[in-house]
């Protein structure tokens, strides 16, 4: 059963400069339980995709298309509704968890509120649920008293209390952008590990937005490669890995330092994408990625390059993609 | 172990370092508890050599670079910055010193003036350490390093918030190297960037070293980073080095259980993630 899905959606931003379009026609299904990657470098609109689902989008943006969540058109929707279905039904958990914990209060009352507001329990009941979540993300008492505040626990542990606040009211989705950026990759690991575990073992659709290929590669089922804005190569994690059609995918991941497998030889660089992404203002009329593209033709700018499917569950858009198989 | 001559080969070396930090007083009685950041730390960098510390959070590494540039009184130890011991010099003689070695911030955004131009941006070190330059060398100075890491000479009249991130460390790279230095501590430079600027910058890292003959103390937590831009390693944990070795030989052959930690936290594409060992570490 499809649990959110995205058709057409653009979102376009009033800018002093002018209008920006930082999500053009992008298009997505997700099923209740699945998981999907969403890839891509900064300003690629991974984390304005994550936004508009959660109905968080600045004021100035103007959005076309649909998003679909359980049978309803967000876009359709006003505040209250929103508002009753943020933390109920669609939850959050940000890349930077000093900045999403409120410091003067404690963690046991952060994990309640949900609780308190989407459910309606008494302050007895959502705090005892509440010292059961943080258990539950790995934060037992009474080491880890309700009472403490953000600013005792590490980067890892308050990233915990986030996913805590996130699982509280049982969420249909879950969406994490990019939730271990700011971490150790110790603590990366760990904080993975418990996402994937949480939303397996309740049944909850898992929206992983993140800029390594690597941490998609391992925990999510489907993935999309965003580019200024839309979709460069989707499928499921596997297939994408195998063949890796698009030229900015296959550009990602030779920049990635983990992703190689051994040390360059001296004097040896490693492999980068030339130049920037295009800014929202002036992107180019034909394919976005054609400027740092190696494969770039005549073809590429009249027009964007329509998505066309290459293989069952897998699509790109690109008029040049590669043919041959990675070796991984 | 090496040449003890001073301005010798060795542009880094650092004696059993102890850096304590006090805490909170628990009583009103008791001597305040001190968190120990640097237990005894050891180690050495040659000219043109790059030693990589990468460690968690916590471990002690940042503490190491702020007392290598004597930013910190460390309660014992030694540090010797082109043979000079740093802390038995004057705050003249010091500041003379601070020229050879140069450091490279992890936050693009946060360390750069948002009100000033990159020029002046990145000749504040000359301005603050070399008296007597005079207008044009100045200017041709920072025209020079701008060049050298990849920019326009003219991007001096610019102000930071015109550049990109991986710009902006470009001009902290550039800061960095306006005074000729022997050594450069970068503390975590290329974490707050995105994966293909990552490559890019690092790819700078590596040009300059093999160009100006630089020497690197290389910090950071993401061994996936180190092991290209550097010729040793020193694993950090808990203000101690667990583990130091040539990089290919901690990455095939890892000795201590936490080495192999940190490199079995590393996210790679072909590899299922690790099991989480304990719930969580030290609060």
């Amino acid at each position: 059963m499809t649990l959110l899905s995205l058709q057409d959606l653009s979102v376009v931003l009033d800018t002093p400069e002018g209008p920006a379009t930082v999500l053009d026609r992008v298009s997505f299904d997700l099923a209740a339980g699945e998981s999907l990657g969403i890839v891509g470098e900064s300003g690629c609109g991974k984390s304005m995709t994550a936004l508009a689902v959660m109905g968080l989008l600045p004021d100035a943006a103007r959005c076309t298309g649909r998003i679909d969540f359980e049978g309803r058109d967000l876009l359709a929707l006003d505040e209250q509704a929103l508002c009753a279905l943020r933390g109920r039904c669609i939850a959050m958990v940000f890349q930077e968890p000093m900045t999403a914990l409120n410091p003067v209060k404690s963690i046991g009352y952060q994990v309640a509120e949900g609780l308190r507001w989407h459910l309606g329990l008494g302050r007895g009941e959502a705090a005892a649920r509440a010292v059961k979540l943080l258990d539950r993300v790995g934060l037992p008492q009474p080491r880890f008293s309700p009472d403490l505040y953000p600013h005792q626990l590490s980067g890892g542990q308050r990233q915990r209390v986030v996913i805590a606040m996130a699982l509280a009211c049982d969420p249909a989705l879950l969406i994490a952008d990019e939730p271990t950026t700011a971490l150790d990759v110790t603590s990366q690991a760990e904080i993975l590990a418990l996402i994937a575990e949480v939303t397996a073992a309740s049944g909850m659709a898992l929206m992983l937005i993140t800029h390594d290929l690597a941490v998609v590669w391992q925990n999510t089922a489907a993935m999309l490669v965003m580019y200024a804005g839309a979709v460069a190569e989707r499928g499921t994690t596997a297939e994408v890995f195998a063949r890796m059609a698009h030229p900015y995918t296959r550009g990602l991941l030779a920049a990635s330092p983990g992703a190689l497998g051994d040390i360059l030889p001296a004097g040896r660089r490693l492999a980068t994408i030339p130049g920037q992404v295009p800014d929202p203002q002036d992107r180019p009329t034909g394919c976005v990625f054609a400027a740092r593209c190696a494969r770039a033709a005549a073809d590429c700018l009249p027009r964007p390059p329509a998505e066309r499917v290459l293989a069952p569950g897998h699509a790109v858009a690109c008029l040049h993609p590669h043919e041959e198989e990675t070796v991984l | 172990m090496s040449a003890q001559a001073p301005g010798g080969e060795m542009v880094l070396r650092v004696e059993n370092l102890v850096l304590e930090y006090p805490l909170p007083r628990q009583s009103l009685f008791a001597p305040a508890p001190r968190h120990r950041a640097l237990d005894g730390v050891s180690l050495q960098v040659a000219r043109g050599e790059s030693l990589a510390v990468v460690g968690e959070s916590g471990s002690g590494k940042s503490s190491l670079a702020r007392a290598v540039l004597a930013l910190e009184q460390p309660g014992a130890g030694r540090v010797e910055l082109m043979g000079q011991d740093v802390f038995a010099l004057s705050p003249g003689a010091l500041r003379g010193l601070r020229r050879h070695a140069q450091m490279v911030f992890q936050d693009p955004y946060g360390s750069l003036d948002p009100r000033r131009k990159v020029g002046w941006i990145v000749a504040e070190p000359l301005d603050a350490l070399e008296s007597g330059v005079g207008a044009a060398a100045r200017q041709a100075r920072i025209a020079e390093v701008l060049v050298s890491v990849g920019l326009k000479a003219r991007d001096a009249e610019k102000f930071p918030h015109e550049f990109s991130g991986g710009q902006r460390q470009r001009i902290a790279i550039a800061r960095a190297l306006i005074t000729h230095p022997a050594l450069i501590i970068a503390d975590e430079p290329v974490s707050a960037l995105d994966v293909s600027v990552q490559a890019q910058v690092l790819n700078l890292f590596m040009d300059l070293r093999e160009r100006l003959g630089l020497s690197y103390l290389f910090i950071s937590h993401d061994l996936a980073v180190v092991r290209h831009v550097a010729d040793r390693v020193a694993v950090m944990r808990h203000g101690q080095i667990v583990e130091e070795g040539a990089v290919e030989q901690v990455f095939r052959e890892p000795q201590h259980p936490y080495t192999r930690k940190l490199l079995a936290a590393v996210p790679r594409v072909g590899h299922p993630r690790q099991a989480v060992a304990g719930a969580t570490t030290a609060p």
